[in-house]
């Protein structure tokens, strides 16, 4: 049988760097295929040839052995591959069933046929067996759902390859268990899935087969059944990386930190606990147990109702981030893109954002220091760029990363939250991420670490605190953790005691 | 990695470009325009422009917009004269009532946008409309003659008989929008700030201080430009400035500020501004009537822009792999 979709000797170089090299790969009707690599193996590139939006410079594509020549996005379209990618393409104001239609929709003359758009919609949401209205507007709708409706949308059409560029990054566990069923069920009507994902541990759940792609070189291609996680890790980098999680003696000293029946907005309720000196503490929770909102109240990027909060037992007021940075405290925001980052400035200019005034002699900037600064964390963080005075917006997830954790180090904290510090990076600037977190704790600064990544918690943490709307469930040692422990005070199986 | 730091500087002074094009065209064509006297005329011409633009480059810097500075000028001029001729108030006192004045008018749309949330353009159209109905209601809707000599040459002076004191005053604004932008740790913010707002504030940069600091400055600036075009014009008039707005924001744009806010240097307005009024003393001096020269400037901001814009796209595709 031949296959489905087959790349064959696909090259693609952009100026000062070949994408994609030499690549042939084939995927087979019905099947859930992985794709994986470190950022800039080229897998972006692979979705964005199949998509259309660029065109190869050497090799072609064939679908179920026809050739597909100067393939576009409407010819992609037609074909029936179906792209969901990691940003969202819905209309936010629009409801479910307009966005699903976006582009193909149901007419009377030139009169939208809403009628029949909506029930189209249901029936689709429904093939899915997933409860979403389709006349709500996609933005009052949770991250979850959208993507469910980003997937309808690809199924509205008739799609036969559907290619997921990492779609669980946003998701909880539960979420990601309805998604897999999604795909599964996907997968037994004959679609295919291109499935990309940095997570190890949901590629041997979910895909058949696994392409591992490394600097724009296909490298192998298994049955899933055939190989397991060190051997893929190893393919991927190029070398193996012994432990994950890279170990640390833990020298657990003072308190630094002490909330006490912390509340905020309607939603945080009562939540005490403490951080000591050389102590990393896991956050873990679903998405919307309100582990992001509670440490932004603590960080003073939202406003708390009541509680108090001591710093090395002084009780303090943070009410604003420039007030905590003050204070010795920071926080690595949950999306850097938005949060953390001025894309358009250079390195150098994010590095110093949050430490401009102490490089200053009254107001005027001292530049010998500054440079210095940017020097200073760029090799101490291993940033790769050629010149402080790039634009953080043309640096990989990595290392954008690693400015957002430069920035706020050159304030020099004694306590650090770290909220899903490598959500969507790289295997090898993860790991490059862990054994900093494991030199500060060791130079005896506190962090909190926020991660959806049970693995990551479990492999991080010393302790470790499970949130469940907006209270603290648990508070579990190192020991005593399993993922199926921590998954059941989160889910709110388990009684707060 | 030089090569393509040559490029973004050449994208960056690809205005100095444009100006250098100018000058050679109407040097080529027109006898008269290299003349010293023409070249100091256009200065003079668009000195309260580049005062108004450097204020305004505070706030486009920072993600905001104002479009009131033409009404801030003619509160500033008028309310300045009608201290002095009708309250007999001396000169000194009078400008500086009347660039507060501007100033308050500046930080009270920087207040309804930063704490009511209100698009600036919504804050400061509104402005625009109040406060040119308040400089109609300070003259009385006629202009005011007869101003005080004291401080006429803030608008008609020389410096060693050739460079107008208007022009001074704006370069010297500029200068000092300069250094504030380029060499201090305030100007770094207010980048940040339009850049990223959140980012910015998660940074510990009380980003709603520096917001509202924005429009002060710019009415600042308007008041500056206020009391220099009153000693212009000779007379307070409530009609003055008419759609200054637009030509700042022209200047601004052609300058490479980012109407998104983060983005642009304060060298470049004022060469922007340059080539706005080179444009029309040119297209005057080759008596090219007035609504072509309008079709023009026009065309000249929309073909910069578009150059911009390419230039922008072709970064932005080869950035990403």
């Amino acid at each position: 049988m031949s296959p489905l979709l087959k790349l064959d000797h696909i090259t693609k170089r952009y100026p000062g760097v070949t994408a994609l090299n030499n690549v042939t790969v084939s995927f087979e009707q019905g099947e859930v295929h992985a794709l994986l690599g470190e950022n800039g193996a080229g897998k972006s590139t692979l979705i964005k040839i199949l998509a259309g939006a660029v065109a190869p410079d050497e090799g072609s594509i064939s679908m179920e052995g026809e050739p597909l020549e100067n393939i576009t996005p409407a010819l992609s379209v037609k074909m029936g591959i179906g792209v969901i990618y990691q940003e969202f393409t819905l209309v936010p104001t629009l409801t479910v069933a307009e966005n699903m239609f976006l582009g193909k929709e149901r007419r009377n003359g030139i009169f939208l046929n809403k009628k029949t758009m909506t029930e189209k919609a249901r029936e689709v949401l429904g093939e899915l067996d997933v409860e979403i209205d389709p006349s709500v507007p996609v933005k009052q709708l949770s991250v979850a759902y959208q993507q469910i409706v980003e997937i309808s949308k690809a199924l509205a059409g008739d799609v036969r390859v559907l290619v997921m560029d990492e779609p669980t990054a946003p998701l909880t566990n539960a979420e990601v268990d309805s998604l897999f069923r999604l795909v599964r069920k996907l997968r037994e009507k004959g679609v295919t899935i291109i499935f990309i994902s940095h997570r190890m541990e949901e590629i041997f759940q979910i895909a058949d087969r696994v392409t591992v792609l490394r600097d724009g070189k296909y490298i192998r291609t298994l049955p899933i059944g055939q190989t397991n996680a060190p051997e893929l890790i190893s393919l991927m980098v190029g070398r193996s990386i012994d432990e994950q999680y890279p170990a640390r003696e833990a020298r657990i000293g003072e308190t630094i930190l002490e909330v006490q029946n912390l509340c905020a907005g309607n939603f945080i309720k009562n939540v005490s606990f403490s951080v000591r000196a050389g102590e990393i503490v896991g956050l873990s929770g679903l998405i919307g147990a309100g582990r992001t909102e509670l440490v932004r109240a603590i960080y003073g990027a939202d406003p708390l109702t009541s509680g108090e909060i001591l710093l090395c037992g002084k009780a303090v007021s943070l009410k604003t981030p420039a007030r905590s940075i003050a204070q010795g405290v920071a926080l690595l925001p949950e999306s850097r893109k938005e949060q953390g980052l001025v894309l358009g400035m250079s390195i150098a200019d994010n590095l110093m954002m949050s430490t401009v005034k102490k490089l200053s002699r009254w107001i005027f900037l001292k530049k010998a220091q500054c440079t210095r600064l940017a020097a200073d964390y760029i090799g101490q963080l291993r940033i790769k760029t050629p010149s402080p005075a790039v634009k953080v917006v043309n640096l990989s997830g990595g290392n954008q990363q690693k400015v957002v954790i430069g920035k706020f180090l050159a304030a020099s904290p004694r306590l650090i939250f770290f909220d899903e510090p490598t959500r969507g990076i790289d295997v090898g600037a993860k790991h490059e991420i862990y054994q900093l977190m494991n030199r500060l704790v060791s130079q005896g600064k506190a962090i909190v670490m926020i991660s959806s990544e049970l693995p990551e918690i479990l492999g991080m943490s010393d302790r470790i605190l499970v949130m469940h709307e907006g209270r603290l469930a648990a508070t579990l040692d190192r020991e005593e953790a399993t993922q199926e422990r921590i998954m059941q005070f989160a889910s709110g199986n388990l009684g707060a005691s | 990695m030089k090569e393509s730091k040559m490029k973004i500087n050449l994208r960056q002074y690809a205005i100095s470009g444009v100006l250098l094009l100018l000058v050679i065209f109407f040097s080529v064509t027109q006898k008269s325009f290299l003349r010293l006297d023409n070249l100091m005329n256009v200065l003079r011409q668009i000195s309260v422009m580049g005062i108004v633009a450097v204020g305004s480059t505070f706030v486009l810097l920072s993600g905001g917009l104002d479009l009131s500075v033409g009404s801030l000028l003619a509160v500033t001029g008028t309310l300045t004269a009608s201290l002095m001729v009708n309250f007999h108030m001396p000169p000194i006192p009078a400008a500086l009532l009347g660039i507060c004045a501007s100033m308050i008018l500046g930080a009270l749309c920087g207040l309804l946008v930063q704490f009511l949330t209100l698009p600036p353009m919504i804050a400061t159209l509104g402005m625009m409309t109040s406060a040119r109905g308040a400089a109609y209601l300070i003259t009385g809707g006629l202009p005011i003659y007869d101003l005080p000599e004291d401080i006429k040459f803030l608008g008609k002076g020389t410096v060693f008989g050739v460079v107008p004191v208007p022009v001074i005053i704006m370069l010297v604004c500029f200068l000092l929008g300069w250094v504030f932008l380029e060499t201090t740790y305030l100007g770094k913010n207010f980048y940040a700030l339009g850049g990223n707002p959140e980012a910015a504030r998660l940074a510990g940069i009380p980003i709603g201080l520096y917001r509202v600091t924005t429009y002060i400055i710019s009415g600042f600036a308007c008041g500056i430009g206020g009391i220099v075009l009153l000693y212009r014009v000779n007379s307070g008039q409530p009609g003055a400035a008419m759609g200054m707005e637009m030509e700042v924001i022209t200047s601004c744009v052609l300058g490479g500020v980012s109407l998104n806010g983060g983005e642009g240097k304060i060298s470049c307005v004022l060469i922007g501004c340059l080539v706005v009024g080179l444009l029309s003393n040119g297209l005057t001096i080759m008596q090219v009537n007035e609504y072509w020269q309008q079709v023009f400037t026009g065309m000249v901001l929309i073909l910069a822009v578009c150059i911009d814009r390419i230039t922008k796209i072709q970064r932005v595709k080869k950035a990403k792999k």
